[in-house]
């Protein structure tokens, strides 16, 4: 009986939420008199900088040395100024002793040196921009012993020794470093300056850098990019042959010592990137972005707390900033690359007690669910106003990560140039000490969340 | 433990509902669906007090006869005229679940599940937004709100003599109101907006009821409610309280015509208990809720009656349409056919109901299909 009747109720209530979705309605408009409270609070507002801004500056030289994916060596003349630039890569640690594989045996020092090249890997220009990378035929490119007993952030002493004791050069066609083949130039060190620094135990900081007749860069990679990417062969390495003795002969593999799959890299032992000419100062009160050297542009905001909390949403945010023009460079159709420069907003995930605008901006990230999209609208020589977006349908900074985030972040951005370090146009922006008509403001559309009935 | 509850309360007896519009009866926390049987639905709500199916009166569980179940649909076909437009929208119901089981000659428990408001619904809004210099955009918005305040009740009646019946019941009102917003933009540039808010309510009452035959073919019930404090909590964070809505009730019942029952009723409830829960302009009002209903035998199938009943009802709805009380009428027919001799019945009601306000111009008709089951294994 008992039994009977846990049957029947099972089955009387799997009758019943099966059913239960069962439905048909159709639409209709017998809103707004019998709706009420269903109307969304939609707001627009211009918030202006002293409202919403905390911090908005330019982080000049960023990101530092040591940090940059990519080196530019440049030599060549946009609109009449000109771009000259090199690399510095540098070798702390080499081998300077053949070890045998009898261990009993001590090590047996290296005395001389054969067929050293530095290898470096270069990026291939945009298609059919090959005659605006390199305007002439061919290209040189030269090395330069650059060693210096300094610091290691004492750029100056390393800037001094360029131009100086020219240890390697190579001279390619064009094409040659169009090929998608292998993008390696493999150019040739002298033997007799490699031997001494071995027998030495000096350090080899060799400077690259290029010339051709009418102008060219060369966009190379650097040991700065990841150590997945720097195994993978890509990271620049000086490769030479040892001569122990007459019987020994060893291939040895010089790479940069800043990153071990051991521990953090250290940026300062990294390669990175020498400035001969680039980019003009950032003007007094102006917000510079791009150039070379490279700046970044940081925006840190201070948005009241009920358009972060869960009261509000918004839905579409800008940073409109008015533009100075800035005729340096001034691309032209001979000039590579497009008329624009493309910007990323990337977002600040540093906490807040980081106050530094140095790590500031290199404290970043993607952090939505599809990355903020480039901004691609920029163009250094025009004025006017230019309107940043930073929120987006898939991308929104406020929903998905600065909500939840909390004040466990600073919010702000980060805006970087996808050509950073190489592109040598630049954006000029007002700041907040322009006249009130010029400064940054920043252009909310948000909704306030409805209540209805219940809290 | 509260949450199952809610979800299970909800599955139960909430309805469902997609793309549809504002309606006199869906207003505030919702419509009030429960606890009637379809017989007693049918019969204007007339014997509400004295029916054994109907969770109000715990007294009346007594007359249950042998244990069983019951299980009552009640899919509602709605239709609201606004300004000359019309909309129609179906809905479907649960809105009661019992089982009764005899402890001894005399005493009878009861456990059940029943609505006390179906807060599902559906709007859609257009419109332009002003945007700052001068341009506008178009937006959609969805209001969608799906769940349902139900009461379970342990009840127990005891028959004190063959004229005087008593019975004691706790409630434990549960349920669960998800809302969902969402508003669309005609440029893709702009985020949608999306709000999920999710709201569980939990509270209890105590009831107690009597039914007394003076005479013979004469049965008047009265039964009561004492609400308890309501909660509702967003995840496990309390955001309001108030009072669960207390009821007072009576059913006269008259069988003094061969094979005719006939009945009368008038109930009170106070739904303002629930203001306290209030976050807006919501505005819940006591009602009065009045019945008459005849049945009458037409024919015997398998050894039981099989009655034809008739009803009228006139009651108010608990929550105000634009400042307006919304007042319910509603004639019903219904049908109570027995099955496998008597250990089964389907009760079948059809209910024509009329709502409307005062000075709104606005008017719903539906048409409510009740269809109980009853089953004594």
């Amino acid at each position: 009986m008992l039994k009977h009747s846990r049957t029947l109720a099972a089955l009387a209530a799997a009758a019943l939420v099966a059913g239960s979705c069962q439905e048909k309605l159709n639409g209709g408009n017998a809103c707004p008199s019998l709706c009420a409270e269903q109307n969304l609070g939609f707001k627009d507002t211009v918030f202006l900088a002293s409202d919403v801004i905390d911090t908005i500056v330019t982080v000049p030289g960023s990101p530092p040395l040591g940090n940059l994916q990519t080196v530019l060596l440049a030599a060549y003349t946009q609109a009449g100024d000109s771009i000259v630039s090199g690399g510095v890569y540098r070798f702390d640690s080499m081998t300077r002793v053949e070890i045998l594989s009898d261990t009993t045996q001590p090590p047996i020092p290296i005395s001389a040196v054969d067929s050293a090249t530095l290898e470096i890997y270069y990026n291939l220009p945009p298609l059919g921009q090959e005659s605006l990378y390199v305007k002439d035929s061919s290209i040189t490119f030269h090395v330069w012993d650059v060693y210096v007993n300094a610091p290691d952030l004492d750029t100056a002493a390393v800037h001094a020794r360029f131009y100086g004791t020219e240890v390697g050069s190579l001279t390619i066609t064009r094409d040659t470093i169009n090929a998608s083949n292998n993008q390696t130039i493999k150019i040739p060190i002298d033997t007799a300056f490699l031997g001494n620094a071995v027998r030495t135990g000096a350090k080899v900081w060799l400077g690259v850098t290029v010339s051709s007749a009418h102008g060219a860069r060369v966009v190379v990679t650097s040991a700065n990019a990841s150590i997945v990417r720097q195994f993978a062969g890509e990271a620049p390495i000086l490769h030479y042959f040892g001569v122990a003795d007459t019987f020994h002969t060893i291939s040895a593999v010089a790479v940069n010592a800043r990153a071990t799959p051991y521990g953090p890299a250290i940026a300062a032992m990294g390669n990175y990137q020498m400035i001969f000419r680039g980019s003009d100062p950032v003007p007094p009160g102006m917000i510079g972005l791009g150039g070379l050297a490279q700046d970044r542009m940081l925006v840190v905001f201070k948005f009241p707390s009920w358009l972060i909390d869960s009261s509000t949403t918004v839905v579409k945010a800008n940073l409109e900033l008015s533009q100075m023009p800035d005729p340096q460079f001034a691309w032209d159709s001979t000039a590579p690359d497009g008329d624009s420069i493309v910007a990323h907003p990337y977002a600040l995930v540093a906490a807040p007690g980081v106050t530094d605008i140095q790590k500031l901006a290199l404290l970043v990230g993607d952090v939505t669910a599809v990355p903020i999209p480039d901004d691609s609208t920029l163009r250094p020589e025009g004025a006017g106003t230019d309107t940043l977006r930073f929120v987006y349908p898939l991308a929104n900074l406020f929903n998905s990560y600065w909500k939840p985030e909390g004040s466990k972040v600073q919010r702000g951005l980060v805006y970087a140039l996808t050509q950073e370090g190489i592109e040598p146009r630049r954006v000029l922006f007002y700041g907040t000490s322009a006249a009130p008509a010029q400064r940054p403001r920043v252009h909310v559309s948000y909704v306030p969340h409805s209540i209805i009935g219940l809290p | 433990m509260t949450r199952s509850l809610s979800i299970a309360a909800a599955l139960l007896c909430a309805a469902a509902a997609v793309r549809a519009q504002g309606t006199l009866s869906t207003q505030g926390y919702g419509y009030p669906a429960g606890p009637l049987s379809t017989r007693a639905l049918t019969l204007g709500g007339s014997i509400g007090e004295i029916d054994p199916v109907s969770a109000l009166n715990p007294a009346a569980l007594t007359t249950w006869g042998p244990s069983g179940i019951y299980g009552q649909f009640g899919p509602e076909f709605r239709n609201v005229e606004v300004n000359g437009s019309t909309d129609q929208s179906t809905v479907i119901r649960f809105p009661l679940f019992a089982a009764a089981l005899h402890s001894g000659p005399d005493w009878v428990f009861g456990l059940s599940f029943s609505n006390v408001l179906d807060r599902t619904w559906g709007t859609q809004n257009y419109g332009y937004y002003p945007l700052v210099g001068g341009d506008s955009i178009a937006y959609t918005q969805k209001f969608g709100s799906v769940g349902s305040l139900s009461n379970m009740r342990l009840a127990a009646g005891w028959r004190l003599t063959n004229a005087l019946r008593v019975g004691l019941g706790a409630h434990f009102i549960t349920g669960q109101s998800s809302l969902v917003i969402t508003e669309l933009f005609a440029d893709t540039g702009y985020s949608t907006f999306q709000q999920i808010t999710v709201v569980n309510g939990s509270g209890t009452a105590a009831s107690a009821g009597l039914e007394w035959s003076p005479i013979a073919p004469l049965a008047l019930a009265l039964s009561g409610q004492y609400g308890g404090i309501l909660h509702a909590r967003r995840n496990d964070t309390l955001v309001a309280s108030a009072r669960v809505p207390s009821r007072a009730g009576a059913s006269l019942v008259f069988a003094g015509i061969t094979g005719v029952t006939l009945a009368a009723d008038g109930e009170w409830t106070e739904w303002s208990n629930m203001n306290g829960l209030a976050q807006s302009a919501i505005k819940a009002v006591d009602s009065w809720d009045y019945g008459i209903g005849a049945e009458i035998r037409i024919a015997q199938m398998g050894g039981a009656d099989l009655p034809l009943r008739v009803g009228l009802r006139r009651r108010t709805l608990p929550f105000q349409a634009d400042s307006q009380t919304v007042t319910e009428n509603a004639f019903s027919a219904g049908v109570g056919i027995p099955v496998a001799r008597g250990r089964g019945r389907f009760d079948f009601g059809l209910i024509r109901a009329k709502r409307s306000a005062p000075t709104l111009d606005a008017k719903e008709s539906a048409w409510i299909l009740s269809v109980g089951v009853l089953v004594r294994p």
